[in-house]
């Protein structure tokens, strides 16, 4: 029953931390999509 | 092997048979389901928890998320996403995780279905249960997918459990739990509002050996226990919305895209079709008025088309038990996200499960255990069905009643193919006498 408590909160800690890093994921590939449709074209870019 | 499982206790041999179905519903998540995209009921059932979760109450996800236009919601009951918002809640916002969480509901359905085989006919009846519930796909393929049928059948399995734990043993604290646990069941699936009622019913009926005056008392407990869990839920309905909502108003809008032409003749005979609705345009208000409107256009409908809809019903009832076009319902189940080969291992159960699960409730009914219980859900479900349409998913509380009655009916023809009859401690014993009855017992009478 302790081994079972303890995988229980091993699995419920790995959980929140997927859940952390799916939020930051998501995050940055909203902030790379917003930079992208900001950035100007490469022919306005090039001298 | 089998002198190791013999040794082991009930309890052990019922974990062991939990064990298996946890790691096929953990398969199935991580190989087949895990990558799947967010939509549908599923989408509604994440985001609706996960916006409650945030303090943004109970609205329609799809608006919020997309243009952060907040719309009160009538659309679904609240049970499932209350479980999810738990979640979100604590910081688990995957939703790969939080159906990792409902699979392990789904494993604690097997463990209830164990104990209610048990309860009603013995340990074997309760293991061999057990393992139909863990490897039936119609029991676990829901746990992978995000849906409420998962906490459905935990919580129609944890009232049946009740109602024979009551039969065995009247008392007002089953009557209650009896109440509660059907009352989160309604608030999970609307169709358990039937379940309860049926439940309640047979709660007085069962207990044959109390007073009526008590048996009436234990009903009225039963229904009681439900109003006082559903009430918060239908108070607001009736608050926030301008026409009277109970439940919910999804009902309404299925009816509109079951009752059409498509739906009537044709491919889609017996279904659903979303034209039937999309091509119609409902009145403006909140989302009650609309309900209205879809309900007031189901019935015109059904009014208009009277000589056919016996034929119709009866094509919904074939297609939810696998009679009517199971090879295209097969197919049309992939629109909710089942892969083909499990719709096909269901459907192959279904078939095996229901002969079975006819003659389970024959020795049942012969060996005077009640089967009113087990009928609710089969009942519920078929009726569902009729009203709107025929559909694989609708029928996951019936599921519970096939996995128990086919598992007395394998025990009972193993017994005959071995020659024995059932060996001590596994005929479910007869409820206790009442107490005049007792008395006299008790004196040698």
């Amino acid at each position: 029953m302790i081994a079972i408590v303890f995988l229980l909160i091993v699995v419920m800690h790995f959980s929140w931390e997927l859940s952390r890093l799916e939020e930051r994921t998501r995050t940055l590939a909203e902030e790379i999509a917003l930079l992208r449709a900001t950035r100007p074209d490469d022919e306005e870019v090039a001298p | 092997v089998i002198s190791w499982w013999k040794a082991r206790s009930f309890r052990t041999q019922l974990l062991l048979v939990c064990a298996l179905g946890f790691v096929i519903r953990v398969l199935y998540l991580l190989l087949v389901t895990r990558d799947d995209r967010l939509w549908g009921d599923a989408y509604a059932y994440y985001w609706s928890g996960r916006l409650l979760a945030e303090g943004h109450g109970f609205i329609q996800p799809l608006p919020w998320v997309a243009d952060h236009i907040r719309i009160e919601s009538p659309d679904r009951p609240p049970g499932y996403f209350l479980f999810l918002a738990f979640w979100s809640f604590i910081g688990i916002k995957s939703w790969l995780a939080q159906r990792f969480f409902s699979a392990c509901m789904g494993v604690g359905s097997i463990y209830l279905v164990g104990l209610l085989g048990k309860e009603v006919k013995g340990k074997r009846v309760g293991l061999v249960a057990a393992f139909i519930a863990a490897i039936y796909p119609n029991f676990w393929l829901h746990d992978g997918m995000g849906m409420s049928e998962t906490q459905t059948i935990f919580l129609v399995t944890a009232a049946l459990l009740l109602a024979y734990r009551y039969w065995r043993e009247p008392s007002w604290k089953r009557a209650l739990y009896l109440g509660l646990v059907g009352g989160f069941g309604a608030l999970t699936h609307p169709d358990m509002v039937v379940i309860l009622a049926l439940l309640g019913v047979s709660v007085a009926l069962l207990a044959h050996r109390e007073p009526w005056k008590r048996r009436i008392v234990h009903f009225v407990i039963v229904g009681a226990a439900g109003v006082l869990v559903i009430s918060p839920w239908v108070v607001r309905n009736l608050v926030v919305f301008d026409e009277p909502v109970y439940l919910s108003t999804g009902l309404d809008i299925t009816m509109a895209v079951t009752n059409c032409d498509e739906t009537y003749h044709g491919e889609y005979r017996a279904f659903w079709f979303m034209e039937c609705a999309t091509r119609h345009t409902p009145p403006k208000g909140d989302l009650s008025v609309q309900a209205v409107y879809w309900r007031h256009l189901a019935f015109d409908y059904m009014k208009a088309h009277k000589s056919e809809v016996p034929g119709v019903v009866a094509a919904r009832v074939g297609r939810m038990w696998g009679l009517y076009r199971p090879v295209q319902q097969i197919k049309l189940n992939i629109l909710e996200g089942h892969r083909t080969w499990i719709s096909w291992g269901g459907l192959i159960g279904l078939w095996i499960l229901t002969p079975s699960a006819i003659a389970g409730l024959v020795l049942l009914r012969r060996r005077r255990v009640p089967i009113l219980p087990f009928l609710a859900p089969v009942f519920t479900v078929t009726f569902s069905a009729m009203i709107t349409f025929g559909n694989t998913r609708y029928r996951a509380a019936a599921e519970i009643t096939l996995a128990v009655c086919a598992a007395v009916a394998y025990v009972a023809l193993w017994d005959r193919w071995r020659g024995t009859g059932e060996p001590p401690g596994e005929v479910a014993a007869p409820p206790p006498p009442p107490e005049e009855e007792r008395t006299l017992v008790d004196a040698g009478v």
